[in-house]
């Protein structure tokens, strides 16, 4: 559970992105962050985490202060993205990239990771190809895959589904909606399509730096 | 964080095979260097021992020459010298028909106890001729005539009276070789031995046993001589000497003991007397105790000439200190390349990686874990690549090592003719080539274990100076704009 209380955050100084903003995003929940610029949703992003700190009030990660948190624990324990650069070491393989990320963070627990794989779509084939080699929509699917097998806790996504066909669009719907409802990770994805976001549970809008 | 770092060398072999071959060669270089630099320093001290300082004695003919003047004007000369009234028969003769100062070869073994002196050498020459021997002559000059002037007859042949004749400079040097035989020793003291060049031996059909026989030139002493070694010059036998001073060719030079010599010319055997002593000193830097210690020994300042000669040993130093700068630069252009290379290499890597920084980062990667990571992958190359120079490069070192010096030699090669050109002798300047070619290609490259390590503990430490250096600002890395929309190498 991720809870911003009274956030305020001017970008660069200048523009303000949050003013007194204060909200609850849930574990088991898949929100969309719509409406003001994709710089003001990535920086909310970063907010919700904590890779910046606000300018007055405070975010709680799990009813704790980020402030008290290093970024590599947030990183490594609670959250995963899927954003334009895809998390990957060029030389090496879908598989081995996958074991590289498992490594770093703590995997989860109860889950085989072979069903993962095939449940996702990553056969043989695919995970000796490179990150680098994969479609959008298989991409989505490797930071998934990612988030299911470390075990994060919240999940970020920019919208990538400008790249996606219709089909994939419907196949990313019920990818995230099992992630948030099945899985138990909170789902948030930041789009300025309204179809889109209204595939979400809850649609979170960004209006005079309030969150709606 | 191993399992990464094995990733990143075998799954990128191209790259890890360029970085390994270029430690591999700095490393080797850098070995080469060292153990040039070392060894050419060694040889040095060698040198110094070998050829080191040569103090001399000799008899003073000038001042000789005005106390004959002075006695003949009513003058007494200094009654502290060591005269030899009866000495009118010495190879002096020809000077200083009545009393005269010699160096007689007790005084000279007087001086050779002295604790400064490593060994001693004492020569005396005179010409002579032949008795049924003929000497070696140029080409076309064979019908040699014994003329004389006013009962004097042309020299024929150089007659050398030695106390050791293996540490003559020309045998030393390897321009005279003995090639069958035995060098003329102490132990040829009051024998008849002598050794003879092959030319010589050859023409007059001479070999190990054979006796010959020599005249003085006045023709009033003969003696005969057995041939007890044979040795081959290096010196062409016309090397710039006219017909009439054949007898100065290396070809007719006879080696004796120098109471042979002395009973020919007519000397006391039992004391002969020597043109010159020669002492090799322990320490060069002890000359001047060493001529204190001589005169007090009677040698008198006023008879005799003490001198140093430090020529060959400076010779050849002048080259091994050309060697050890050679050394120096290669070592330090190494050093510097090692560092060099590193660092830009690292900086490029560096940015190249960035994607993977940034994803390592992403995944909650600590920027200590991957500074160390990216440290480990660079460490392991280096310590292969050295650990490959330090086995695998003393086998090449010898190849190289033999190209170095064949360059080396070319460029001194042309400096020598350069230097014969300008006048100095063929011999001294073929004695002082094949000294420096004898001590250059002495020089050993192999490294020792010491060596080894050296090069290890240095490279190593460069290359960990430099790698951390180019790697700390991954240190200093910050998580804060991962997810903002920079560009990701600005994060880098």
């Amino acid at each position: 559970m991720i809870e911003l209380q009274n956030v305020s955050f001017q970008f660069n100084k200048q523009v303000q992105v949050l003013n007194q903003a204060s909200y609850i995003f849930h574990q088991n929940v898949f929100y969309a962050i719509s409406g003001s610029t994709e710089a003001a949703r990535n920086a909310t992003f970063s907010l919700m985490i904590g890779l910046i700190e606000p300018e007055f009030g405070r975010v709680l990660f799990n009813e704790k202060n980020l402030k008290h948190s290093s970024p590599e624990e947030i990183l490594k324990d609670y959250v995963g993205f899927h954003n334009q650069h895809s998390r990957q070491v060029e030389y090496l393989n879908v598989k081995r990239n996958i074991e590289l990320a498992m490594d770093i963070s703590i995997p989860r627990k109860n889950v085989n990771i072979d069903d993962v794989l095939v449940e996702f779509g990553f056969d043989e084939d695919l995970l000796e190809k490179k990150v680098s080699d994969l479609t959008p929509y298989q991409r989505f699917l490797y930071d998934i895959v990612l988030v299911v097998l470390c075990d994060k806790k919240t999940v970020l996504i920019t919208d990538p589904t400008k790249a996606f066909n219709e089909k994939e669009i419907n196949l990313f719907e019920s990818k995230l909606k099992k992630l948030a409802h099945e899985i138990g990770v909170c789902v948030v994805l930041s789009t300025e399509s309204k179809e889109i976001a209204k595939l979400a549970d809850k649609i979170v809008v960004i209006i005079n730096g309030k969150l709606i | 964080m191993l399992k990464r770092t094995f990733w990143y060398i075998f799954l990128r072999p191209s790259r890890s095979f360029f970085i390994l071959f270029m430690y591999f060669s700095l490393g080797s270089f850098m070995l080469l260097g060292l153990k040039w630099n070392s060894s050419a320093e060694a040889e040095l001290e060698y040198a110094r021992n070998k050829w080191g300082l040569k103090a001399i004695i000799q008899v003073n003919a000038k001042s000789l020459f005005e106390a004959k003047a002075n006695s003949k004007s009513g003058k007494n000369p200094p009654q502290t010298g060591h005269f030899n009234e009866s000495s009118s028969n010495s190879s002096y003769e020809r000077f200083l028909p009545s009393q005269i100062a010699t160096l007689s070869m007790k005084m000279a073994d007087d001086v050779s106890n002295l604790p400064e002196v490593k060994s001693a050498q004492y020569t005396s020459i005179i010409n002579v001729v032949g008795k049924g021997i003929s000497p070696v002559t140029p080409a076309g000059r064979d019908k040699s005539k014994l003329e004389t002037t006013e009962g004097i007859k042309k020299p024929q042949f150089q007659l050398m009276g030695v106390l050791k004749s293996e540490v003559l400079d020309a045998f030393k040097s390897n321009i005279n070789i003995l090639i069958s035989g035995s060098d003329i020793s102490p132990a040829d003291l009051n024998t008849n031995n002598a050794i003879i060049e092959h030319g010589l031996a050859d023409k007059n059909h001479l070999k190990i046993g054979d006796t010959f026989e020599l005249e003085s030139i006045d023709g009033n002493r003969t003696k005969s001589f057995i041939v007890s070694g044979i040795f081959i010059s290096g010196v062409p036998q016309n090397s710039g000497l006219a017909g009439d001073l054949s007898f100065l060719s290396d070809k007719n030079r006879i080696f004796t003991s120098v109471t042979a010599m002395s009973e020919l010319s007519g000397g006391f055997v039992e004391n002969p007397i020597v043109d010159k002593a020669i002492f090799t000193l322990k320490n060069p830097d002890s000359y001047e105790q060493f001529r204190i210690k001589a005169m007090e020994k009677g040698i008198n300042l006023f008879f005799y000439d003490i001198y140093k000669d430090d020529t060959q040993f400076k010779a050849v130093s002048y080259q091994l200190k050309k060697a050890i700068s050679i050394g120096t630069i290669l070592t330090l252009s190494t050093f510097i390349g090692l560092f060099l290379f590193t660092t830009l290499l690292l900086l490029a890597i560096r940015k190249k990686r960035s994607e993977e920084i940034q994803t390592l980062l992403l995944f909650g990667e600590s920027n200590r874990n991957i500074f160390t990571q990216l440290l480990l992958e660079w460490m392991i190359l280096i310590v292969i690549g050295f650990a490959l120079a330090i086995i695998i490069s003393p086998i090449a070192l010898d190849k190289i090592s033999y190209i170095l010096k064949e360059i080396f030699f070319l460029i001194q090669e042309n400096s020598t003719n350069n230097i014969h050109q300008s006048g100095n002798s063929y011999a001294d300047v073929l004695s002082k080539f094949t000294q420096m070619e004898t001590v250059l290609f002495d020089l050993d490259l192999k490294p020792n274990f010491y060596d080894q390590m050296g090069v290890t503990l240095i490279g190593l430490f460069l290359s960990v100076n430099a790698a951390v250096l180019t790697l700390l600002k991954v240190l200093r890395m910050s998580k804060r704009n991962l997810l903002m929309d920079s560009d990701l190498e600005e994060s880098i």
